[in-house]
């Protein structure tokens, strides 16, 4: 669900009121956001359901800081970012095995095809913490990387070529577990 | 072979809805206090942080009083206790010299008698 920040203005200020109800109505406009970011960084529902969870729950302390709903948004973005990347970090969820290891799939091409989002998560999961926030952020969010620098608080061209290392890693593991161009384009038909 | 990688990331990386009651126990978690605070106007909690501070304030003065008045109340039993003690030693001493002079009396009237 994307967010309306014309809508969510009021429920905003009411929540900075005091309303648990508004507060209530923020966490389910912005729990899709919050908690994909998680998941997709993070690769474990349950991990990414509690963290997202701490992120609403910082966002209650520091509500009356936030001054509109795109600051909001911002805001929320990047917390999780931010604690994605520590629990990548803290858990050592990178593999000791780089993504360049992964096996050849082992399964049907008809199958593969309907797996192809799962491999390309899994892949993601590969990548080193700060890698995969921002390839998160580029194609889950659709940020630009000025929008990215900002929201990691790094410089753009950091961003550019981080984005582009990861990409590049990304591609080759595609290539040597088969999912190339091919199997990419297939995907309008699963 | 980018742009369907890249559409290939999108496709995977889509949003996903957050687990059933995700709000709900996000709003369990949050803490009654906090609640409560943010209940209370900003306007008011200025007024209510000085009303807060002053009371403590008063609180803290009301118990250095206590204190001092308490080691005052100390202070002056003690002095009335070493008072009443000097005027016993006082007496006792005066009764003690009478009892003595009593004695140099009647030893001076046996030595006189002594004499004749």
């Amino acid at each position: 669900m994307r967010e309306e920040p014309a809508q969510i203005e009021d429920t905003l200020r009411a929540a900075q009121q005091g309303s648990r109800g508004a507060f209530a109505v923020l966490v389910e406009s912005h729990q899709s956001m919050v908690y994909s970011l998680l998941v997709h960084m993070l690769g474990e529902e349950a991990v990414a359901e509690e963290i997202a969870q701490d992120v609403f729950l910082e966002l209650h302390k520091n509500l009356n800081a936030i001054d509109s709903p795109l600051h909001l948004a911002r805001w929320l973005r990047t917390v999780a970012s931010r604690r994605g990347i520590d629990e990548v970090r803290r858990r050592r969820f990178r593999s000791t095995y780089g993504i360049e290891d992964l096996p050849e799939p082992q399964i049907e091409p008809r199958v593969r095809d309907v797996l192809l989002s799962a491999q390309v998560r899994r892949m993601l999961e590969r990548l080193p913490a700060r890698h995969r926030a921002i390839v998160v952020l580029r194609y889950q969010e659709d940020m630009e990387p000025g929008e990215i620098a900002v929201h990691l608080e790094m410089p753009v061209a950091t961003v550019k070529s981080t984005l582009h290392r990861a990409l590049g890693m990304l591609r080759r593991a595609c290539q040597r577990t088969g999912l190339g161009g091919r199997e990419f384009s297939k995907r309008e038909a699963v | 072979m980018n742009q369907e990688m890249e559409q290939g990331l999108k496709e995977a990386l889509r949003r996903k809805p957050a687990p059933e009651g995700f709000a709900r126990r996000v709003m369990a978690r949050l803490p009654e206090q906090a609640a409560a605070a943010r209940e209370m106007p900003r306007t008011m909690r200025p007024r209510r942080a000085w009303l807060a501070v002053a009371l403590a304030a008063g609180l803290a003065l009301a118990a250095f009083g206590g204190v001092r008045y308490q080691q005052y109340r100390q202070g002056q039993e003690a002095k009335r206790q070493l008072l009443l003690a000097l005027r016993i030693t006082g007496e006792m001493l005066t009764l003690a010299q009478n009892q003595v002079a009593g004695l140099n009396d009647t030893a001076g009237v046996g030595e006189r008698r002594g004499d004749q």
